[in-house]
């Protein structure tokens, strides 16, 4: 699987991702077109993030399927937030913090609710408005009550658990809010520039990245890196790594610990095969000719 | 004979992925790069353990 690649569209504000991977194991091969426009909701009506997915099938290279990706690379990056958390947040963490209250943030809550025992939800988000929907959206869909915080201070302290969800390029959670013990899922950040928490969290964390060559570039240790204020060396290792056992997670209550998510293109290959041979199976989806011969 | 190409909207897509699903695909996706080529060097790893014991 190589990294993402970026297209960066200057004039516009935005980018289309390609990411290709295959599983050999798995036997599965894919290819996600991603892009990010952060104005596309304000100036246009239309999503930030619009996602398609082709999956091909290794033997022959043939296209098996073209479906829609934004619904997948919503649940996936959710659910890679939902997954570190298992791994590394403290077990009796029952307080969730989230900062940005965009599409992303519904499915962390629904993510996160299945592997927290949560007793406490806040939500921040400089549009209040678009907190106090999520709450309401959160509520009706999930049963989850979500208090909507006055500021991202009052969100992070005292939390266990803080997902940060914004396009920030600068910090916006600080040091001095941090206790030991709290487990940080950094989504937002994917791209060079982005950056949502203070360097100095980073300093006191041990960092868990899921892509060396995307977390250095896009993810939230870019900046950073890119200053000298963290090195390679105080990165621990990636999240394969935990979940497979050769490298150990949490070592303490009071650790603090983080997960630079930036997204990956096996994530969206699994799901999306999955999602074409359940559709297989249930005879939904159109059926086109793909090749001419 | 070449397969039939399957073209899947959002609404297919939530007729067949649901949230616990995508939790165990992910964490699957994450096992099997984690069985494979260790990405990290040995050496980041043990500078994290150094830097572990160094903060107690």
């Amino acid at each position: 699987m190589p990294p993402k690649s970026y297209l960066f569209f200057g004039a516009h504000g935005g980018d289309l991702r390609v990411m290709p991977a295959f599983m050999e194991s798995l036997g599965q091969a894919g290819v996600k077109m991603v892009n990010v426009h952060p104005s596309n909701p304000s100036r246009y009506g239309l999503p930030t993030v619009m996602a398609t997915i082709v999956l091909f099938k290794p033997e022959t290279g043939e296209p098996l399927s073209i479906m829609d990706g934004t619904r997948i690379t919503a649940m996936r990056t959710a659910a890679a937030a939902g997954v570190a958390t298992k791994y590394l947040a403290r077990p009796d963490s029952g307080i969730l913090a989230v900062i940005g209250a965009g599409y992303q943030s519904f499915y962390q809550l629904e993510a996160l609710r299945s592997v927290m025992k949560m007793a406490e939800c806040r939500v921040y988000d400089v549009a209040t408005e678009k907190a106090e929907h999520l709450a309401l959206l959160a509520e009706k869909r999930l049963g989850l009550k979500v208090n909507v915080s006055a500021s991202p201070e009052e969100a992070v302290r005292g939390s266990d658990v803080v997902v940060t969800v914004t396009p920030s390029t600068r910090p916006l959670v600080k040091n001095e809010w941090i206790s030991d013990g709290m487990h940080f899922n950094c989504v937002g950040a994917d791209a060079p520039g982005k950056q949502e928490l203070e360097s100095d969290i980073l300093k006191r964390a041990t960092i868990i990245i899921d892509d060396w060559e995307q977390a250095s570039h896009n993810g939230e240790i870019n900046v950073p890196l890119s200053k000298g204020e963290v090195t390679r060396a105080d990165v621990s290792g990636e999240i394969g790594d935990i979940v497979a056992g050769s490298l150990q997670g949490r070592t303490r209550d009071s650790e603090i610990t983080l997960f630079d998510a930036t997204g990956l293109a096996i994530q969206d290959v699994v799901c999306a095969w999955k999602a074409y041979e359940t559709a297989e199976q249930k005879g939904l989806g159109v059926l086109m000719e793909s090749l001419s011969t | 004979m070449a397969q039939k190409l399957r073209i899947l909207d959002s609404g297919d897509i939530m007729k067949v992925l649901g949230m616990p699903e995508v939790l165990d695909l992910v964490e699957r996706a994450f096992l099997e790069r984690g069985r494979g080529i260790l990405r990290c060097p040995p050496r980041a790893i043990f500078s994290s353990a150094r830097m572990v014991v160094t903060s107690e």
